[in-house]
């Protein structure tokens, strides 16, 4: 009796009490309303004054990007192949080249790379190439590996004018094309294929430099023995721009065939540069009078240091008794192990190269290097660390796949291992936990250099290989030794978007980061506000949370006191889902707010098609985990290091234009 | 069976083991490492068993301070955010020493003063704990989940504010400097270890502060006043009273050794791993209270030992190292650590059923 | 009856119920907000504050009832997480692990093909029963329950992992039943829109059904509570469990119903959730236990039993989202979105203070 007396009393208060919360509202919206008018004219009035400078900061905007689509447009337009209606079954590819093993050693080493590219991928491969070097027998060879309609092609462009036919018929037929050993990459050639797969001839010199350079000295020199030669120009100009960062002076010194004079030269103006101690030659042609000059000035390792490009027999012993400190290897294996994986990537899940010019060199020789792989059955076994997992992000379910598909077809055992949550110490005691394991490999994504640093390093002081994914900043900005890093520029990626949607006008910018914490998407923020800072507009970061009720809630109430705020950038599907929700909440349609997004999933796709989502920034996700696992497999089976600190993924941008090749592969392969 | 024809020699068994708490989880522990040197790769090699050691001492620092607590009947879950107060203390003076209204008060790497102030901070919200509960008759599960959130808070706004001077990098904190002797003695290598085998071992400093941790208390608790105190507090609070026992004197201090311990171990931490983020420690509460309750800690209070609770947590860090080698998903580690501990807590319960 | 006399028995009424204390706070706050506070005064921003609570709301009511009994759960989120993923595969017949394996057993559902029934049955039963595990554990073993669901909380994970097949699950199909468990209630969305705020208005109003739900589930269990036997034990355990037990109260098995009801909240949560947002992840709401405690707590329930209520418990969770929509909006620089839970911290402990004040006067 009492208590039924209570409840209702107490149910009728509440009803009060609500209806009391529901009515007062009301009553302050009509003093509010006259506020929210007086708002409107200001906005429009500050429209006004902006627009001017606006509609001339678009125009240079416009001009900017219509540059760069002219030099896109000439890979995107024929770069998008036909892909593949069953993605396991065999491809069939057809490798043109100038040479071949049967007259040429080079090329039996290029060769191995294509055979156990093909086996690793599940590939059939046929190589076609003439008897002695010919380049119009070679391009008939194009025309009839055309003629076969293989699943893909892949050749040395040796003459990109003779070439351009040819290649264009089999561009034509959807057939993906990829060059090795011989070419300029896509813009320089002229020709829409996909990449090019050789030796990055500046960055050989640049790191090679940095090496030589990292325990001082005061003269650099660039014994050139092929003055004129333009690959060899580009090593020498990276050379020298590593001894300017280094604060060290530099010449070059030019030599030429005769290997006695050669050395003579190198004696004489060394009589007159004594302050000369760091010394890089351009080959075995360059190395042999360099090797011949130390003996007659009987100079030793303590007195000079030395490194070379390419490799021979004399520069390997040199490299083992130390005098020499570095043979740098265009890596000829990987060039035709690269083309192969490339050209099933991009067959199969319309995976394309993040750039016109895939490096597979410079790869260092080392003393510490010559140790033997390997070999291609030998049992591996690769552990994944990972700050995040396809069990709570969408995005790593794609990344996963990559890894897990190439482990299986290169037969590699591989554990994955990743945080409940987003946790930088819990990660970085899983490193170590997975050092004691003792694998052959480890991979890792770097979220945080300074914390993972021990842990990393006692992997590679156990003599581990090791490469980073997805986040990192490659072992230089790092600091830490491990052998590179497969992702996205971030900051890149910000920027390049802030751009893009800055075009479109607008007030302020928001980063919505539900990830706060992560030194990456750290970066991406602050690419968007460069980006935005440029641009004259205002900038904030909001962060959102786990709970996609609240999140939506929390971005609807900073929208509300930040009425001014029309352009969101989201950092992938954690914010991007809470985002659209909002959206929906406030009525909101694409002609109020622009939004562009990092990353893909299906509801993204969605919003991409239906124009309310300016973009998806594409870092790759599958080639990063299948890009990793690769690297690992061919440096410990094949010795075959990887061959730029960073190894490029993406950004690409999934717009509307190109959405459909990507939506068939959403949430799998893309 | 034994047990059916003497029962009165089994019984007595029991009761002999039921006083010596530790008894469950030390069989455990042994079991479990058993099983993992057969079964895991690498288990029984130096970096792992290092490893295991290491990564367990970082944390048993405050799981020591929590046992003391759960056996005086009090929870802290607030560790994990005093934890990441302390280490940002510890880190915003290493890294940009102290400044007020755009003087500086204090240079950057005056390591030393950095530690004891850290120290000092977080034997304060230590203490800021014991007089919610002492003072306000709050039970200190709820006082500790206000302060576990309200502290994370304060950690939050120390690496977003002028003091961290962060920009753009969510409020991480990173000491960039050359490390100082200090960061060696707080968790440098402990090399006449790791040079025993190859690949090289993984101990730190933080095992031997972890052991002078665990020595101590269990000098405190075993043979001192204060240590028959904590016990008498947790066991029957009215009796206590009633003996002289100022319990709510025992209790604050318990609180302040326990946010102390738990800014040592976000010290230690960052001592290796120089940089501290907001989301530092969290989930570790429930972490500690699991490592007690394995080692025999009543959750009532009055019951356990310090040792048990450091076994509980090198179990807890053993299992989750020899689920890794031995290639088991490690999320299923989560399913293990319940199951260890509900059977743990069940074995503790009919042991002490006498 | 004059005046006088119902005001004074209202207030005393007040004064003995537990929802006294946070109802009366939150109306300060309210009030307060509107006053001090650009933009909350809208009804966007109260629609905004209801629909933030509704998964913590439903498993709140939930986690009352086991505290008002003296228990606690902590194994709630991982049966979000499986009630998800089994609604949310079977509902619409997902290609997922348990997609597949449900078919392999002869259930009515396969890729492409939903069964609505099933998903709701599945999506509620599963997490009931995983409450009966903890119910049974619990009164087998006589272990503190704080204990034990922790335990379970990580088989749970280490369960709905396994179901899960290691991946997050998402969909794109809409089907009926997800509007009618959490789609926009545009009903009341229009009526308020229409007649209250004017079409004109840059106001929005964002109910959805959620909120319906929410607030049937607080009056089916607040009358659960009050009105039946059951209730009375519960309150009777938690109050003095031997007493309760020496005067015939059965104890074990009102304990294990709460257990199982706490579990059948929770499951009805992931199915409100997954309706909205048509994904879910293996650690879905992890740490919602401790925002459901908080809720309870600050809705004026005791830890130690036998006192609170499960309006106090909606009060409770909306005095939360109250101040979370009003800290935001105001734009406090040293309290950004990402420092908010540090005022849930503070609030816990002052509400707690408050509510033992406000009861100690109406006892004394």
């Amino acid at each position: 009796m009492k208590l039924n007396k209570k409840i209702t009393l107490m149910i009728g208060l509440l009803v009060l009490a609500f209806a009391a919360v529901a009515c007062e509202p009301q009553i302050v919206e009509v003093e509010k309303e006259v506020q929210v008018t007086v708002e409107v004219e200001k906005i429009v009035e500050v429209e006004k004054e902006v627009e001017v400078e606006k509609i001339v900061e678009v125009e240079k905007e416009v001009e900017v990007e219509v540059e760069k689509i002219v030099e896109v447009e000439k890979i995107v337009e024929v770069a998008v192949p036909v892909i593949v209606d069953d993605p396991n079954r065999t491809l069939d590819i057809i490798a043109v080249q100038h040479a071949e093993c049967a007259w040429d050693s080079f090329w039996c080493t290029v060769q191995a790379g294509i055979q156990q590219g093909a086996q690793d991928n599940n590939v059939n491969v046929t190589i076609l190439a003439p008897d002695s070097f010919d380049v119009d027998k070679t391009a008939s060879l194009i025309e009839q590996a055309v003629a076969a309609q293989p699943d893909a092609i892949m050749l040395t462009v040796t003459d990109a004018t003779v070439f351009k036919e040819p290649i264009q018929a089999a561009l034509d037929l959807g057939i993906p094309v990829v060059a090795y050993n011989a070419g300029s990459g896509p813009i320089e050639d002229g020709i829409g294929y996909l990449t090019y797969l050789g030796q990055d001839e500046y960055a050989g010199g640049y790191l090679g430099g940095q090496r030589m350079a990292a325990n001082g000295g005061s003269k650099g020199v660039c014994v050139n023995h092929v003055p004129g030669h333009t690959g060899v120009a580009k090593r020498c100009a990276g050379f020298e721009q590593a001894m300017t960062e280094a604060g060290i002076a530099y010449e070059e010194l030019a030599i030429n065939d005769d290997p006695s004079e050669s050395a003579t030269i190198l004696g004489d103006y060394y009589a007159a540069n004594p302050d000369v101690d760091l010394w890089i030659t351009m080959g075995p042609n360059g190395a042999v009078p360099f090797y011949a000059f130390m003996n007659n000035e009987g100079l030793t390792k303590d007195d000079i240091v030395h490194g070379t490009f390419d490799n021979s027999p004399e520069i390997t012993a040199n490299i083992e008794n130390g005098t020499t400190m570095f043979g740098i290897d265009q890596q000829p294996f990987l060039q035709g192990y690269g083309g192969v994986t490339s050209l099933a990537l991009a067959a199969r899940y319309g995976i394309l190269p993040a750039g016109p010019v895939t490096a597979t060199g410079p790869g260092f020789i080392t003393a510490d290097s010559l140790g033997d792989p390997a070999g291609a059955d030998a049992p591996m076994k690769i552990i994944a660390v990972q700050h995040a997992e396809c069990a709570w992000d969408a995005f790593w379910c794609v990344v996963q796949n990559g890894a897990t598909t190439a482990a299986e077809r290169m037969d590699i055992d591989l554990q994955i291992l990743a945080p409940d949550s987003f946790d930088v110490d819990a990660t970085a005691s899983l490193i170590e936990q997975a050092v004691a394991a003792q694998p052959d490999a480890i991979m890792l994504t770097v979220t945080d250099a300074v914390v993972f640093k021990d842990a990393i390093e006692s992997a590679l002081n156990a003599g581990i290989p090791v490469v980073a994914y997805n986040a990192g900043a490659g072992p230089v900005e790092d600091g830490i030794a491990y052998s590179t890093y497969l992702g996205q520029d971030e900051y890149a990626g910000g920027y390049q978007g802030g751009q893009r949607l800055a075009a479109l006008g607008g007030t302020k910018g928001v980063c919505v980061n539900h990830a706060p914490g992560h030194t990456g998407v750290a970066k991406r923020c602050a690419g968007f506000e460069q980006a935005m800072t440029e641009a004259g507009l205002d900038y904030e970061e909001l962060v959102t949370n786990d709970d996609p009720a609240e999140s939506a809630t929390i971005i609807g109430d900073y929208y509300n006191a930040n009425p001014d705020a029309d352009i969101f950038i989201t950092m992938g599907p954690g914010s991007a889902v809470p985002f659209y929700q909002f959206m929906d909440n406030e009525g909101l349609t694409k002609d109020d707010i622009v939004h562009g997004t990092f990353d893909l999933s299906p509801e993204i796709s969605a919003n991409i098609a239906s124009g309310v989502t300016q973009f998806g920034i594409d870092q790759q996700p599958f080639l990063q985990g299948y890009g990793a696992v690769q690297a690992l497999n061919l440096m410990v089976r094949h010795g075959v290091v990887p061959a730029l600190p960073v190894t490029p993924t993406g950004p690409g941008f999934v717009t509307v234009d190109n959405l459909t090749v990507v939506q068939a592969l959403a949430g799998e392969f893309r | 069976m034994a047990s059916a024809t003497s029962p009165s020699n089994f019984q007595k068994t029991r009761a002999r083991l039921a006083n010596y708490s530790e008894v469950v989880v030390l069989i455990s522990f042994i079991l479990l490492f058993i099983i993992f040197s057969l079964t895991a790769d690498n288990f029984l090699s130096l970096l792992s068993l290092t490893n295991i050691v290491t990564l367990a001492a970082i944390k048993g620092i405050f799981v020591i301070g929590v046992a003391m607590l759960m056996i005086s009947g009090e929870f802290d879950l607030s560790v994990g955010s005093t934890l990441a107060v302390g280490a940002y203390v510890f880190a915003i003076l290493m890294e940009h020493g102290f400044v007020l209204g755009g003087t500086q008060i204090l240079p950057p790497g005056l390591a030393f003063l950095a530690l004891i102030l850290a120290l000092i901070v977080s034997a304060l919200l230590g203490l800021i704990n014991g007089l919610i509960v002492v003072r306000s008759g709050i039970p200190s599960f709820i006082a500790t989940l206000g302060t576990m959130l309200a502290f994370r808070g304060i950690a939050r706004a120390m690496g977003n504010s002028e003091l961290a001077k962060t920009s753009g990098n969510a409020d991480v904190v990173r000491f960039t400097g050359e490390a100082p002797p200090l960061f060696n003695v707080l968790n440098g290598d402990l090399n006449f270890i790791n040079d025993l085998g190859t690949p090289a071992g993984g101990a730190r400093m933080a095992i031997i502060w972890f052991v002078i941790v665990v020595v101590v208390a269990v000098i405190v608790m075993r043979f001192t006043r204060y240590g028959s105190w904590v016990y008498a507090t947790g066991g029957n609070r009215m009796a206590a009273l009633a003996q002289g026992v100022r319990t709510n004197r025992v209790l604050i201090w318990n609180f302040v050794i326990t946010g102390a311990l738990a800014g040592l171990a976000g010290v230690v931490q960052f001592a290796s791993r120089p940089a501290i983020d907001p989301a530092r420690g969290e989930g570790w509460e429930l972490i500690a209270v699991a490592a007690c309750v394995i080692g025999g800690i009543w959750l009532q209070g009055g019951y356990g030992t310090i040792i048990g609770a450091a076994i509980g947590m090198l179990l807890l860090q053993m299992v989750e190292q020899g689920l890794i080698l031995a290639g088991v998903d490690i999320q299923l580690f989560q399913a293990t650590i319940g199951l260890i501990l509900i059977v743990a807590v069940i074995s503790n319960t009919w042991l002490s059923r006498t | 009856m004059n005046n006088d006399s119902l005001r004074i028995r209202s207030l005393r009424l007040f004064e003995n119920s537990p929802v006294a204390g946070p109802l009366l706070t939150m109306i300060a706050i309210y009030i307060l907000f509107l006053v001090i506070t650009p933009n909350f005064a809208t009804w966007r921003t109260l629609s905004g504050i209801v629909t933030a609570v509704s998964i913590s709301g439903i498993v709140t009511i939930g986690v009352t009832l086991l505290m008002i009994s003296g228990e606690f759960d902590l194994s709630l989120a991982p049966m979000i997480a499986m009630s998800g993923y089994l609604f949310g595969s079977v509902s619409v017949g997902a290609d997922s692990l348990i997609t597949n394996t449900l078919a392999s057993w002869g259930l009515p559902v396969a890729v492409g093909q939903g069964n609505v029934t099933l998903a709701i049955l599945l999506g509620v039963g599963i997490p009931t029963l995983m409450g009966l595990v903890n119910g049974l554990i619990l009164i087998w073993t006589n272990v503190p329950s704080f204990i034990v669901t922790l335990g379970t909380r990580q088989i749970y994970r280490g369960l709905v992992w396994i179901v899960a097949g290691a991946e997050l699950l998402q969909v794109l199909d809409e089907p009926i039943v997800y509007e009618v468990f959490n789609g926009r209630f545009d009903l009341l969305n229009d009526f308020v829109k229409t007649w209250l705020i004017g079409e004109d208005s840059r106001d929005r109003v964002n109910f959805r059904m959620a909120t319906v739900w929410l607030f049937g589930l607080v009056a089916l269990y607040q009358i659960l509570l009050v009105r039946t036997s059951f209730g009375n034990h519960l309150f009777a355990i938690g109050g003095n469990e031997g007493a309760a037990r020496a005067q015939g109260v059965r104890s074990t098995r009102a304990r294990v119903y709460a257990f199982m009801i706490s579990g059948f909240l929770a499951g009805f949560a992931g199915i409100v959730q997954f309706s909205q947002f048509k994904s879910v992840r293996v650690a879905e709401q992890t740490g919602i236990e401790l925002t459901a405690i908080a809720g309870a707590v600050v809705g004026g329930a005791l830890l130690n039993g036998g006192y609170g209520s499960v309006w106090g418990a909606l009060v409770g969770v909306l005095l939360i989202s109250v101040l979370r929509s009003g800290v935001i909006l105001m734009n406090f620089t040293l309290i950004p979105a990402d420092n908010f839970p540090a005022v849930v911290g503070v609030t816990i402990i002052a509400s707690v203070i408050f509510n033992n004040w406000l009861r100690n006067r109406s006892t004394s």
